[in-house]
């Protein structure tokens, strides 16, 4: 008799909430992942390390619906470290990084989004529970409902961070603009 | 505005929104402000385009392999496949022991360092290796805490995606076998491996494996060269597993035994002797109950 299979613990109700998850958020985990990293490959370990990680932290995350929000958190954070680790691994980041803000004016959105490093450089600098909200109201779509229900806070406290994330990163887009005209 | 929008679109927009009285009142005076206010319209429309960036669309994205429907099904299968481990189970040390392993993926074998340092490991006979046969009881020659070790591996097995097929430790060394391809993780069997040198001291191993895992484990010696072990268990057939193995205790070219061995049950069994220039070794094996 199998002793240690998974599939034993099948019908486990934290494992039913973690397999729910993912047929309802697991594409747009992957996306988010995707933007991030770029590799679609690379993308879908996050997703799997992401949520295999959600077994072992029921402890921690004791609330079903609470998942969506840690498992974002979790994708976001280990696809900006396997970015971190990448950019180590190679030089010239700055030229490469020179794109900015002024792109985003110029009416395509798309051009900054095609500097995926960028980005994420971006998003590096924002404090974890701002750059959650962030993501999740932006990348992920959900509503201010959602990302309060998620995460287990107030409407206000998920606009106040969604507002504070996004005046940081245009300000520090406009910053980085403005060097950029100057050089 | 009152002319694009119908009485129940209106409705049905203020109700989505959940907003209380005093909130659409407030709702009503930003937006009063923003038809006048040229500064904050012009913020506005930077940050939701900013928002927009963010949001990019999924088709400027590459499809998981296989696309989206497989891709979902792939992540199902391995979280069904994966056993839930509540973290309050878990060895102290087995964090830290995966978090500095994390990157070592790609190794057949690698040293688990720390692992040991919590004292989780300690046996109740505190068993020195150092210690002579003759001062110690008959029972440490069995594994110490099986349904710890079988959970420890299934942890490990869950972690590297069904990949890791056995571990083992020797004083404060302890190794890790990973396989290129998950394998079957039904049935972990719990070893003691205690090889008694010819000065009396004790070179006690334990061992936890899959089955069907080709094992080639060197246990390091402060004083001497290392012990080799190769071992592999085959499936149960006839209600019992067996086990071949082969033993050096010097380098390459050295002295060794190779035998053949069935396992049953909470049973210690004398594996042999192998004699070598610096005298006769003895080895035991203990294979702890199946859970």
């Amino acid at each position: 008799m199998p002793i240690f299979d998974g599939s034993r613990d099948i019908n486990d109700p934290w494992k039913q909430s973690i397999v729910e998850r993912a047929r309802c958020d697991g594409l747009t985990h992957f996306r988010i992942a995707q933007r991030i990293v770029g590799d679609p490959a690379e993308a879908e370990d996050i997703c799997q390390y992401a949520y295999l990680k959600a077994l072992t932290a029921q402890d921690t995350i004791r609330d079903p619906e609470k998942l969506t929000g840690w498992l974002t958190r979790v994708i976001v954070n280990q696809s900006l470290d396997i970015l971190r680790k990448r950019k180590r691994q190679r030089d010239a980041k700055e030229e490469h990084n020179a794109i900015a803000w002024q792109k985003a004016n110029a009416n395509n959105p798309h051009d900054l989004v095609d500097n995926r490093e960028y980005i994420a450089s971006m998003l590096e600098r924002l404090d974890e529970p701002i750059r959650t909200v962030v993501v999740m109201r932006t990348m992920q779509g959900l509503s201010g409902n959602e990302v309060k229900q998620a995460l287990g806070c107030s409407a206000g406290l998920v606009s106040t961070r969604l507002h504070q994330g996004l005046e940081l990163l245009r300000q520090w887009m406009t910053e980085d603009d403005g060097k950029e005209a100057r050089r | 505005m009152n002319e694009s929008i119908s009485h129940d679109d209106a409705i049905r927009l203020i109700l989505n929104l959940d907003m209380d009285q005093a909130e659409l009142k407030q709702l009503e005076q930003a937006l009063s402000r923003l038809h006048t206010d040229d500064t904050l319209a012009q913020r506005l429309e930077e940050l939701q385009r900013l928002k927009q960036a963010l949001a990019a669309p999924d088709q400027m994205l590459d499809e998981p392999a296989g696309g989206a429907e497989l891709f979902q099904q792939r992540l199902i299968n391995k979280i069904e496949k994966t056993p839930v481990t509540p973290k309050q189970h878990r060895p102290a040390f087995v964090g830290r022991f995966i978090t500095g392993f994390a990157g070592g993926l790609a190794a057949a074998a690698v040293l688990l360092v720390g692992m040991l340092s919590t004292g989780w490991w300690t046996d109740a006979d505190n068993i020195n290796p150092q210690n002579t046969v003759n001062a110690i009881d008959s029972s440490v020659w069995l594994p110490k805490d099986p349904e710890q070790q079988r959970a420890l591996l299934a942890q490990l097995a869950g972690f590297y995606d069904g990949r890791a097929g056995w571990y083992a430790v020797t004083g404060q060394d302890a190794r890790m076998g990973l396989a290129d391809h998950p394998i079957d993780t039904s049935e972990p069997l719990v070893t003691r491996l205690s090889l008694e040198a010819p000065d009396g001291s004790i070179i006690r191993t334990d061992l936890v494996l899959f089955p069907g895992q080709d094992i080639t484990l060197e246990v390091p010696r402060p004083d001497g060269p290392p012990v080799r072990y190769s071992i592999k268990v085959n499936p149960p057939h006839n209600g019992y597993n067996t086990m071949r193995l082969k033993l050096t205790v010097s380098m390459d070219d050295g002295p060794s035994m190779t035998t053949e061995i069935p396992l049953t049950g909470n049973t210690v069994k004398e594996v042999g002797r192998l004699l070598t220039d610096q005298g006769q070794y003895q080895l035991r094996l203990g294979l702890a109950d199946a859970s």
